[in-house]
């Protein structure tokens, strides 16, 4: 399983390989599309000046720090939905001592 | 402040030598921005910016390559993210010096962990060989590949190491580095998770860990906006390279070059002093 999605419709492959893997899948894309916003924010804000650069790079700092809780916050509502309310409130619990830091 | 270009510069070669080490750049980064004239209280969150930048690149192949365990990586990361408010407050209130004496004895224990030799402690078991690889739900235990071979393992001494990482917590927010260094280890030796899987879901956590800080940062008004976006783009692009060269290089020879670059990165702060 190194560097490839394996595939998720294998049917020789382990029992619920093809929907966990789709989870992953959709994960993985999301934090691609998390890693190309704050990046194209980023290079923006450089290749800009004045007000636009400055507003910019605000929001990539924005972006850049929602990106990791965006991902925690997904993983407690895949939990949750699949019954794991364990971690699904260990998962909210690391999401309110983001917002104790938010209020610090 | 360097200019965009030096500061691009210096985020492209930590994020590059962190990489390879498997450290993360944040510890070069730090220092290197003191040693370019940059106050430690400034060049603390411009680390823990990199750091972010960095786990957020290496996010998508970690997770293709299922090593990454979000169940243990997130109750870490409780502890861990309360330790960085804390070490993040300490650090807005300390003198300058204090804060660069903290980065030489990070910069120190990280070479003595990368020097350090990693250990087998998991085994394969052939009753795991036809199981889904990745971790199981409902608990800190899992499965990974070892060549054509299935490694079970779960999570041991859970409340010692957390109770460490909310120490791993407080260096990071003090010294704007990942605190991988400290976690890596803290999840292989005490917790017994096979070094791949924590050296994974310790890149998952530092950018938790310092996205926390950052927040606690810009609310101190220590976040440089302009010179972060420089940094982000440089340790986007050095993760991405090193992560492709990483590959092609041996990983305990990279490290052993990494710890002593950072003893001599050591020396150089201390000197400075």
């Amino acid at each position: 399983m190194s560097g490839q999605w394996p595939d998720a419709d294998d049917p020789t492959g382990p029992p619920g390989l093809g929907a966990r893997l789709r989870r992953q899948q959709v994960l993985g894309v999301v934090l691609v599309v998390l890693v190309a916003i704050v990046g194209l924010l980023a290079v923006a804000a450089l290749v800009t000046s004045g007000e636009t650069s400055d507003s910019l790079a605000k929001l990539t700092v924005a972006a850049l720090i929602a990106a990791p809780v965006v991902r925690v916050a997904w993983l407690a509502v895949r939990w949750l939905r699949l019954g794991d309310i364990r971690f699904a409130l260990v998962s909210a619990a690391l999401l309110a001592v983001v917002g104790v830091a938010a209020v610090v | 402040m360097p200019s965009v270009a030096i500061l691009m510069a210096l985020a492209v070669g930590s994020a590059l030598l962190g990489t390879l080490g498997g450290l993360g750049g944040a510890i070069f980064l730090v220092p290197a921005l003191i040693l370019a004239g940059v106050e430690p209280v400034v060049a603390v969150p411009l680390g823990a910016a990199s750091v972010v930048a960095g786990s957020l690149a290496a996010g998508p192949s970690q997770l293709r390559s299922g090593m990454v365990h979000h169940r243990i990586g997130v109750s870490i990361e409780v502890l861990a993210a309360s330790g960085a408010i804390v070490g993040a407050v300490i650090g807005n209130a300390v003198d300058a010096k204090v804060l660069t004496w903290v980065l030489v004895v990070v910069a120190l224990g990280a070479a003595a962990m990368a020097a350090r030799p990693t250990p087998l402690y998991n085994l394969p078991d052939r009753i795991y060989d036809n199981d889904l690889p990745g971790e199981w739900p409902g608990t800190l235990g899992g499965t990974y590949r070892l060549g054509d071979e299935a490694v079970p393992y779960h999570a041991r001494r859970v409340p010692i190491a957390l109770g460490a990482m909310s120490l791993a917590g407080v260096v990071s927010g003090l010294a704007g580095v990942g605190g991988g260094f400290m976690k890596v280890p803290l999840m292989r030796e005490v917790m017994r998770v096979p070094i791949k899987v924590a050296a994974a879901t310790s890149t998952f956590t530092v950018g938790i860990t310092a996205a926390v800080s950052l927040i606690v940062y810009s609310r101190q008004g220590r976040v440089d906006a302009g010179s972060t976006v420089a940094i982000v783009v440089g340790a986007i692009v050095g993760g991405i390279v090193g992560t492709r060269i990483a590959s092609r290089l041996d990983p305990r020879l990279m490290r052993k070059v990494l710890a002593v670059l950072l003893v001599v990165v050591a020396v150089i702060l201390v000197v400075r002093q």
